[in-house]
């Protein structure tokens, strides 16, 4: 029987006081009436429940901003301003709203409404400077994001032929490569980011929720005591003796980009014929002149950019990703390899604009950190979340869940695009406005408005 | 809001807490379900009618007057009024008026038992007059609420008490001189026309009758004065402060003397002695003030401001900044807030002849000199010969054979006033010795107002015209004018040796008979000022009308409990009634820290009854949908008070 693909979602609690977007404040000239505790429908105002004559202090996480209780209290004793502690959340393209946003994601697995009009800005550095086509959107509110026709959100990863070849008798004739079909063009990443054994744990409780694959340092297999199922786990080797710590099951390793990356890939190949290999690359301009060797024998390329969503010259993402997907499209090799894209995907909407950029898939990194309450501060040592205590269940719990919204915003995403799978969309830049193209399109017929960067 | 006709509150608005049961006297009242009236029952809120500002000794009062009223009602309209005094004659109660009990000096103490009629209840502005510049208030109203209604037409008062939580009402029955008495003149000339409830109606009094003028300084001896028409005027805002400082008082005498016999007179003008200055430096926490004699004169108007600065300039005297002035005359309003320093104050207000005063000013050093005392002088200088003099100074209430010896002084300090020429200012039960030094006139006007308004002679009996008292009129002899009038005469003559053996008591009584452990809570409720201020805008006071909610109430509570009187139940869960509104707070001139009291005081209430948390939380709920705090709460529950944050965090 055919079943639909489905994540399994817990609502699961932040172990920590979440930092509130809105303080409340009340003054020393508060005299008790009651007021605010009936003017706040969130409930932010409430009697203190051991002396009922006195307010309690109000509870600022549940501030919507409204600013009722400030308009309505008699003793002009409330005053609501930005948390100076949700202000300096998160650093770069790890804004504050997208830190947040992504704590209640992991919590409730559903998809964030910042209501009350956007008051941000327009545009912004990276993936920001880039806007997907929504002209379809006509119907999800009427059903929901379930209730329109099916959207798939599957991808295939691994070397496909440009063309296939069958005999007389229709038998195909082509020798297919191995190909691991993902029902979400996303793959968890933990190689470049620290977690403990009960992180890792979890999140490979999250990677076989998802049906996705798991990338992890060789050492960290044993970690999990064969508890994950190995056929999702890709693990990081250097060198082909690794492979025999590999298990059997593996379906794909990742190896870095070095010099004798030909003969590696080679022997890899020759001892698990069945093995996918990624060759992780960072990219930059001596990168350009090389890839078309790897593009033509490699089975993935994934490409690393730095948290920040940069590569090593500084450029973003976007565009070094459309650079390369352009680059490949012209040399007629594209196709025949699988582009995964890393670093800097800090929002759900990141992950179709990552793919309209030229990538297949995508891999979560630092937003898996977030998911378990992570500030994005950089101060690990003093974890303000403590993540090195969060239990298995609870990465997992959360992790799924904020992989769960994201699909569903992608869904949202694909939908208003009018498109009904997700590798229609892979270097679809017809379906995105990049901002300096209708910057030259508004004003490069005025006097001085051409020279847009 | 339910109110009737005339904007007063209804009875069945108010909350319902434990039921407590009427007795005697009270029972039959009460039992007549009189609209509008609520009848006391509690013992606890009738003992609060047994005192005023003024802490009796306890010796004095228990051999000397039946101070326990047999009824305490509370009217809220002028109808109820009439009805609770119809029944005190039916009953031939003696009917003893109080407003918000602000008074040093007895004039609402029962002295034979009977009813205390509490007029504070009918405390509504019912009119403004803009073209005519006429108020129109119930007699219980405050005079902060006379003021600020005038003020959003542009009005004020053009005089008020140095209490301005002390009623319209207990002015007039009782002083008539204050803050703007020089450029205002006499209470008597503000008021246009008064009514008074008696046993037969209410009538309504105006000049030239002669009942009117008599109504005051009355001491409630004519009926109960349910509204008054007031004189207010034009905000001025060239009115202003100017504070002078001489390092001589003769100089400062003579000053005064200049300033108020200008044309315009000035709005105000009062002399403060080192003593003021001192202790107004201790009390606003800074040296704002410097030594000598200092004279505070307001200016009417543009025209009598530059009066002022030009009679300044010609005598070559330099005053003081601005601010200094500011807030000395702001300090004008807050006479009682001296008594955090002792805890407790005492002290004598008689009316000097201006061409004695300076002797009196004189004596009156000397004599506290003698007394060992440290007073702090006042002189309010007036229209007319006379001028008003007060005299302070610190007590400690809390040790009560000092506290006896120096309420003695007080009798001395006064009567060798008295004897220097000075009569006195307000008789109450106090000052009744020095009756006989009331002018023979006012006297015989009243007595004949009284003989017409009131008749069977209900009002306020025993003080005034004979004070009786217990011991088949023991206390009358003690308080007449033969009795201790004449002893203290004597007593001011000898004042030398008497001298000698007041400080040598006071001296035995600090060190010997003073408490040995002094309680943060009890010297709280002994620095009270009893000024009634919180009574005034105390929501709890509004929804419920008993005085045991307000902060003078639960003082007054935390003392009973530290003497060891019976508390009952029902009074201790009185206590818990309250909305954390810190207005009282906000108000109080001894800027005592009430809250952390309130805890202090309900911790040790709770050991003893418990805490009915059921009804604490069924007032707050009845408080939030009652309409009358509502609209206490967006008039703002402390008039005048700044309505914002400022920036103030909240300590939890």
């Amino acid at each position: 029987m055919y079943e639909r693909y489905h994540i399994h979602v817990v609502p699961t609690l932040g172990r920590h006081h979440p930092v509130p977007k809105f303080v409340v404040r009340r003054a020393d000239n508060c005299i008790n009436c009651g007021k605010c505790e009936r003017a706040c429908v969130y409930g932010a105002h409430k009697r203190d429940t051991n002396d009922l004559r006195k307010m309690a202090e109000p509870d600022s996480t549940l501030c919507k901003n409204c600013f009722r209780c400030v308009v309505e209290c008699p003793q002009r004793a409330l005053s609501i301003k930005v948390n100076d502690e949700f202000r300096n959340l998160g650093k770069g393209v790890w804004t504050p709203v997208r830190v947040s946003t992504m704590w209640n994601e992991a919590e409730n697995a559903k998809i964030p409404v910042l209501g009350a009009g956007y008051r941000g800005n327009f545009s912004g550095p990276g993936y920001d400077a880039m806007w997907t086509d929504m002209s379809e959107i006509v119907r999800p509110t009427r059903d929901g994001i379930h209730g329109r026709e099916f959207i798939s959100t599957s991808v295939d990863i691994g070397r496909k032929p440009p063309l296939l070849r069958f005999d007389e008798n229709g038998s195909l004739l082509t020798q297919m490569g191995p190909i691991v079909d993902l029902p979400v063009p996303f793959l968890l990443d933990v190689s470049r980011i620290s977690v403990t054994d009960a992180a890792l744990k979890g999140m490979a409780g999250a990677a076989k929720e998802l049906g996705t694959l798991m990338v992890l340092p060789l050492d960290s297999v044993s970690k999990l005591n064969g508890e994950a199922p190995a056929e999702l786990l890709v693990p990081l080797i250097s060198s082909v003796q690794d492979l025999e710590r590999v298990p059997p099951q593996a379906r794909m390793v990742e190896i870095s980009h070095s010099p004798e990356w030909k003969n590696v890939l080679k022997e890899l190949k020759e001892k698990r014929p069945g093995l996918l290999v990624s060759i992780r690359v960072q990219p930059s301009k001596e990168l350009m002149a090389a890839v078309d060797d790897m593009a033509r024998e490699a089975d993935v390329l994934h490409v690393l950019f730095a948290e920040s969503g940069m590569d090593h010259d500084g450029q973003y993402a976007r565009d070094t990703m459309r650079l390369l997907h352009r680059h490949l499209v012209k040399v007629g090799l594209r196709d025949g390899v699988t582009v995964i894209s890393s670093g800097g995907l800090a929002a759900a909407e990141m992950v179709p604009k990552s793919i309209i950029c030229g990538s297949d898939a995508v891999t979560l990194e630092t937003a898996l950190l977030v998911a378990l309450g992570c500030h994005v501060c950089e101060k690990c040592e003093d974890c303000p979340s403590d993540l090195r205590s969060a239990p298995e269940e609870f990465v997992k719990c959360r992790v799924t869940n904020l992989c769960s919204a994201w699909r569903d915003q992608m869904l949202e995403m694909l939908g208003a695009m009018g498109i009904r799978e997700v590798r229609r969309l892979r270097g679809e830049t017809g379906r995105a406005i990049f901002q300096e193209d209708a910057h030259r399109d508004a004003f490069s017929d005025i006097t001085g408005g051409g020279n847009v960067e | 809001m339910e109110a009737n006709a005339s904007g007063e509150a209804a009875l069945s608005t108010m909350f319902n807490a434990k039921f407590e049961a009427h007795r005697g006297m009270a029972a039959e009242l009460e039992a007549m379900r009189i609209p509008d009236l609520r009848v006391v029952a509690g013992k606890g809120e009738i003992e609060l009618y047994c005192r005023d500002q003024a802490d009796v000794p306890q010796m004095l009062k228990d051999v000397l007057i039946r101070y326990v009223p047999d009824v305490v009602a509370q009217p809220f309209t002028p109808e109820a009024t009439v009805a609770a005094l119809e029944f005190a004659k039916a009953r031939g109660l003696p009917v003893v008026p109080r407003g918000s009990g602000s008074s040093p000096f007895g004039g609402s103490i029962p002295v034979n038992g009977g009813m205390v009629l509490d007029a504070g209840n009918l405390d509504r502005v019912l009119s403004v007059d803009k073209d005519k510049k006429l108020v129109k208030v119930r007699g219980g109203c405050r005079w902060a609420d006379v003021d600020n209604a005038a003020s959003k037409h542009g009005l004020r008062l053009i005089t008020c008490p140095s209490s301005r939580f002390s009623t319209v009402a207990g002015w007039i029955c009782g002083g008539g001189y204050g803050v703007g008495s020089l450029g205002g003149g006499h209470l008597s000339q503000m008021v246009t026309s008064a009514k008074i409830a008696t046993d037969r109606g209410v009538m309504e009094l105006r000049p030239p009758q002669e009942e009117f003028w008599a109504l005051f300084g009355s001491e409630g001896q004519l009926g109960i004065v349910t509204e008054v028409t007031l004189r207010v005027k034009d905000i001025d805002v060239n009115s202003k402060p100017h504070l002078l400082i001489f390092q001589e008082l003769d100089q400062a005498v003579e000053m005064a003397e200049r300033l108020r016999r200008m044309d315009p007179l000035p709005e105000d003008l009062i002399y403060f002695s080192p003593g003021k200055l001192k202790y107004a430096n201790r009390l606003l926490h800074g040296e704002h003030f410097g030594q000598g004699h200092a004279l505070l004169v307001t200016s009417t108007n543009a025209v009598s401001e530059k009066a002022i600065g030009d009679l300044l300039r010609t005598m070559g005297v330099i005053e003081e900044k601005e601010y200094q002035a500011r807030l000395l005359a702001h300090e004008r309003y807050f006479p009682m807030k001296l008594r955090r320093l002792g805890p407790g104050m005492l002290g004598a207000e008689v009316l000097a002849p201006m061409n004695k005063l300076k002797s009196i000013l004189h004596r009156a050093e000397d004599l506290c000199q003698e007394f060992a005392l440290d007073p702090l002088l006042e002189v309010h200088f007036l229209q007319g010969p006379d001028s008003l003099l007060l005299c302070y100074y610190l007590t400690d209430q809390v040790n009560q054979s000092l506290y006896t010896l120096d309420a003695a002084k007080s009798m001395v300090v006064t009567s060798s006033l008295i004897g220097l020429g000075a009569r006195p200012y307000s008789l109450g039960v106090w000052n009744n010795s020095f009756a006989d030094h009331w002018p023979k006139d006012e006297m015989e006007r009243l007595r004949k107002a009284k003989d017409k308004l009131d008749p069977s002679g209900i009002m306020n009996p025993g003080k005034y015209f004979a004070l009786k008292g217990r011991m088949f009129g023991g206390a009358g002899m003690v308080f007449s004018p033969l009795g201790s009038g004449t002893g203290f005469r004597t007593m001011a003559q000898l004042h030398a040796p008497l001298g000698v053996l007041f400080r040598s008591l006071s001296t035995v009584s600090s060190k010997a008979m003073g408490p040995r452990k002094r309680d943060a809570l009890i010297d709280m409720a002994n620095q009270c000022a009893m000024c009634g201020a919180c009574v005034s805008v105390c929501p709890a006071y509004a929804l419920t009308n008993d005085e045991r909610v307000t902060a003078r109430g639960k003082l007054l509570t935390a003392k009973a409990l530290a003497e060891g009187k019976e508390i009952t139940r029902e009074h201790a869960h009185r206590t818990f009634l309250c909305m954390r509104c810190k207005a009282c707070e906000q108000v109080c001139q001894s800027k005592l820290e009430l809250m952390t009291a309130y805890e202090d005081l309900e911790g040790r209430l709770e050991k003893v009854h418990g805490k009915d948390v059921a009804e604490i939380e069924r007032f707050v709920r009845m408080a939030e949908m009652s309409p009358r705090y509502e609209e206490l709460v967006a008039r703002g529950l402390v008039l005048g008070a700044p309505k914002n944050g400022m920036g103030g965090e909240r300590d939890v």
